[in-house]
């Protein structure tokens, strides 16, 4: 992990080579730099981002593990779209007791959870303010282990979701 | 586990509650999916059904290897069996609908459901993942569509996604819907009185799984690029936009209907909250299609005006009680309307006739869905039908409907909206008279394509383009309306049963017109390649499923569904020439619309039969009897079929 605790901020160490984000700080839990923004009023409930985000992430198309979520039900209009806010002093982060299972991506700021760290123990899914009903942080019971919006710091035109959306709905900005 | 196709089809049999799981495989290397799966199902099954309503019929849901998928506007869904619309007797056809229904199936592990049978009592389907339910629907039975689906999250939870029949389809009406969300329906066919007849109220789906991807990089980069020329070249030469008074009044807003859609339909809204008029309460819901003429559209054929709120509310209560609002708008109305200025028929059981009024709008989709008196009850089978039984208007039905039982659709005549002109509807003539149902939902391609790429476009940009699509630019030209016509005619059959197999939306798809690239020809670069517009269909389909088949592979499909179609309509509902022809009279009236002639035209019979004679000669049919030949089928690999049909004496 990076982080275990408010209290371990100050004895973090550098990644080993094996950890499979590419630029990653180790000292503190870095600034967050970007994050998606959403303009849900412009939302049309297609769906696209999600099946985006889940076929560039596990090569499958689900709206069940996707990272982010268009929240409506079948008979209104789109309510709201639920994607990590990247937080500054992100509590899933603090909250996480493995040493490199949550990472921050130096170029982006992204706050990702390392898929082959993971031990599904669920602490950043219950320690995530904005998860309540578990549309931000999700468990993949294929793999027991959680998922969460990365920006999809490994693509050089940024987040697949956004890139899709046919709308525009969805924009990729500075951190505010 | 393969990709695309999750691999079991589902089977249910309502009257004794049994279930049974199939491979899909069975029948996907051959039949794609969706409509041409459900096609392959009424070969083997439905030899001798022609009453809809005995439970040997079967209501069979089909979606397709691209439901599901970032594939642009793919999450469709094919509803087949043999439809109690048609007229004057009940033949095997398709609808299909969108929304997110056929997703959630496949998500869940399905790739379709079959129903067969009938529960004794109302009964509705659950399928969460792979754990299947017959459950009673006692409290679900006379409620409304919408309530239906809010009564079952209210069992089931929200994520449940649910295809229902409101009380025109518990009644049996033959203009009766399948609908999901607010207005995705399986509308053509009535198949919702076939869903009644079963007893069967809805299905209800929850699904957490996924389908799988071949060529996940592959799928992501023609997705991303495919939007890009939707969005920012003019996809069809309609724009949506909002209205602003509606945007403040109504909170009007853009929706889609297909999951996985990229495109913006035109007159595709959602309203949040539309007070109604006829009852205290506020409305919500998708308007869209058809849906926006309940309201009327000044200065064309539907002239009246009930009133943008009244309008809005007798959309939302056709698809609550799930009736068929083509039908409604195109046939019943105008019908209705034309029998007063005629003297025929003034009033409704006691109601004006007055499509200016709400109270006339209300209460005739009432009577339509509770069956209610006498003219009620009639309506509910559809126009045609209910000339026969009320014995009244037969001529001025004709007008709307064409023979089969279907409203005018894209053909300058019972549809006075689309604006079609000579000679473009020949070629909807030839699709309209080889057909099973009105097939513009999804054969927009050349009829709309055409006729509204012209007002954009020149002519020689569109003969050039035609060229290259149909391999002559006859096909589209002005001054050859009864040469090259069997072509195209042809090439949107294929391409309309690949839309319903794969499936995609057919407002959607083919991709042919442009304002993106210099020549208005369709195309997008990869990073490896040039992909031209009418491609963009098989390459989806190879991307998603990693089977390398041709574009000529899948065309050779298409055509092998399409000649099964005419097969079961040949051996099971005794098709032949005679009945394609039925159609002439319909087309030898004056076109509603003046095109580039100046003058109102209207079909010549002898240059049409000459025209037909080729169609049936290019398909490999008869043309005495319009059959497919024995040679014809074993070429398609539909060996079985054409060793059954010789057994019947019928090829």
């Amino acid at each position: 992990m990076i982080l275990l605790s408010e209290n371990s901020l100050g004895s973090a160490k550098v990644m080993p080579e094996k950890a499979t984000v590419a630029s990653m700080v180790a000292r503190d839990i870095p600034e967050s730099r970007f994050e998606i923004e959403v303009d849900v009023a412009k939302c049309t409930g297609c769906g696209s981002c999600e099946l985006i985000c889940s076929l560039y992430h596990d090569a499958v198309n689900s709206p069940f593990l996707s990272r982010i979520q268009v929240v409506r039900d079948a008979l209104s209009a789109v309510n709201s779209i639920e994607v990590c806010a990247q937080c500054q002093g992100p509590e899933c982060m603090q909250a996480c007791p493995v040493e490199q299972a949550m990472v921050v991506d130096e170029k982006t700021g992204a706050r990702v959870i390392v898929k082959e760290e993971c031990i599904g123990c669920g602490n950043c899914f219950r320690a995530c303010p904005f998860n309540l009903e578990g549309f931000i942080i999700k468990h993949n019971p294929a793999e027991n282990v959680y998922v969460k919006c990365d920006l999809c710091y490994r693509r050089e035109t940024g987040p697949a979701c956004v890139e899709i959306c046919p709308q525009n709905a969805l924009r990729y900005i500075p951190h505010r | 586990m393969t990709n695309g196709w999750v691999g079991k089809i589902l089977r249910v049999d309502l009257s004794s509650s049994e279930t049974e799981v199939e491979d899909t495989s069975k029948y996907a290397e051959k039949f794609i999916g969706g409509r041409g799966v459900a096609t392959a199902i009424a070969w083997n099954e439905l030899h001798s059904v022609t009453d809809p309503f005995t439970p040997e019929n079967r209501l069979i849901f089909m979606t397709g290897p691209l439901t599901g998928t970032l594939a642009p506007a793919s999450g469709r869904t094919a509803v087949c069996g043999v439809a109690p619309q048609a007229y004057p007797t009940p033949w095997f056809t398709r609808s299909n609908m969108g929304g997110r229904w056929g997703s959630e199936l496949k998500y869940a592990g399905f790739d379709g459901v079959i129903i067969k049978g009938k529960a004794q009592n109302p009964v509705y389907i659950y399928i969460d993942n792979s754990k299947v339910e017959v459950n009673d629907a006692k409290e679900l039975w006379g409620l409304d569509t919408y309530s239906t689906q809010r009564m079952l999250w209210n069992r089931h939870g929200k994520g449940v996604r649910a295809a229902c029949i409101g009380p025109a389809g518990e009644r049996l009406a033959r203009i009766a819907v399948i609908l999901t969300e607010t207005e995705s329906a399986a509308g053509q066919g009535g198949f919702g009185a076939v869903m009644g007849s079963k007893n069967l109220k809805a299905i209800a789906v929850r699904g957490t799984g996924d389908v799988r991807i071949a060529r996940p990089d592959e799928l992501m980069e023609l997705c991303l690029k495919i939007k890009e020329e939707m969005t920012t070249a003019e996809h069809i030469p309609i724009r949506p936009s909002l209205n602003p008074e509606h945007v403040s009044l109504y909170g009007q807003r853009l929706q889609n209907c297909s999951h996985a859609c990229f495109v913006q339909c035109p007159l595709n809204h959602y309203y949040e909250s539309v007070p109604a008029v006829g009852s205290p309460s506020v409305l919500s819901g998708q308007f869209h299609c058809i849906a926006p003429v309940f309201a009327g559209v000044p200065k064309t054929f539907y002239d009246w005006n009930p009133g943008f709120r009244a309008g809005f509310e007798a959309a939302v209560l056709s698809n609550k009680y799930g009736i068929n609002q083509w039908e409604l708008i195109i046939g019943t109305v105008p019908w209705l309307r034309a029998m007063k200025e005629r003297g025929i028929l003034t009033n409704l059981d006691g109601v004006e006739i007055d499509p200016d009024n709400p109270d006339f709008w209300f209460t005739l989709i009432k009577k339509i869905a509770y069956r209610d008196g006498r003219i009620g009850n009639a309506l509910a089978d559809g126009g045609l039908r209910a000339a026969d039984i009320l014995k009244i208007g037969k001529k001025e039905a004709s007008e709307f409907w064409v023979p089969y039982g279907y409203t005018g659709h894209w053909d300058g005549r019972g549809d006075r909206i689309n604006p079609i002109f000579f000679p473009v509807w020949i070629v909807a003539a030839i699709q309209l008279a080889t057909d099973t149902r009105d097939p513009f939902s999804s054969s927009h391609g050349y009829v709309a394509g055409v006729s509204l790429w012209s007002n954009v476009l020149k002519w020689d940009d569109i003969y050039r383009i035609a060229e290259r699509v149909y391999g002559s630019d006859k096909a589209v030209n002005l001054q050859t309306p009864y040469e090259y016509k069997a072509q195209p005619a042809i090439w949107h059959q294929h391409r309309s049963v690949l839309k319903d197999s794969l499936p995609l939306c057919d407002w959607a798809f083919p991709k042919i017109y442009s304002l993106s690239s210099d020549n208005h020809y369709v195309k997008i670069n990869t990073s490896k390649e040039t992909i031209y517009g009418p491609s963009f269909e098989h390459r989806l389909f190879t991307a998603v499923t990693g089977i390398d088949v041709t574009q000529s592979d899948l065309d050779r499909a298409a055509e092998r569904i399409f000649n099964l179609e005419r097969a079961i309509q040949v051996r099971s509902h005794g098709r032949s020439r005679k009945e394609d022809e039925f159609v002439i009279p319909y087309f030898e009236t004056a076109e509603h619309f003046v095109g580039p002639t100046g003058k109102h035209e209207s079909l010549d019979r002898k240059k049409f039969v000459k025209l037909m004679d080729e169609y049936y000669a290019l398909r490999g049919w008869s043309s005495t009897t319009g059959r497919p030949t024995k040679e014809k089928l074993e070429d398609l690999g539909l060996d079985d079929v054409s060793i059954e049909m010789e057994k019947l004496g019928l090829v």
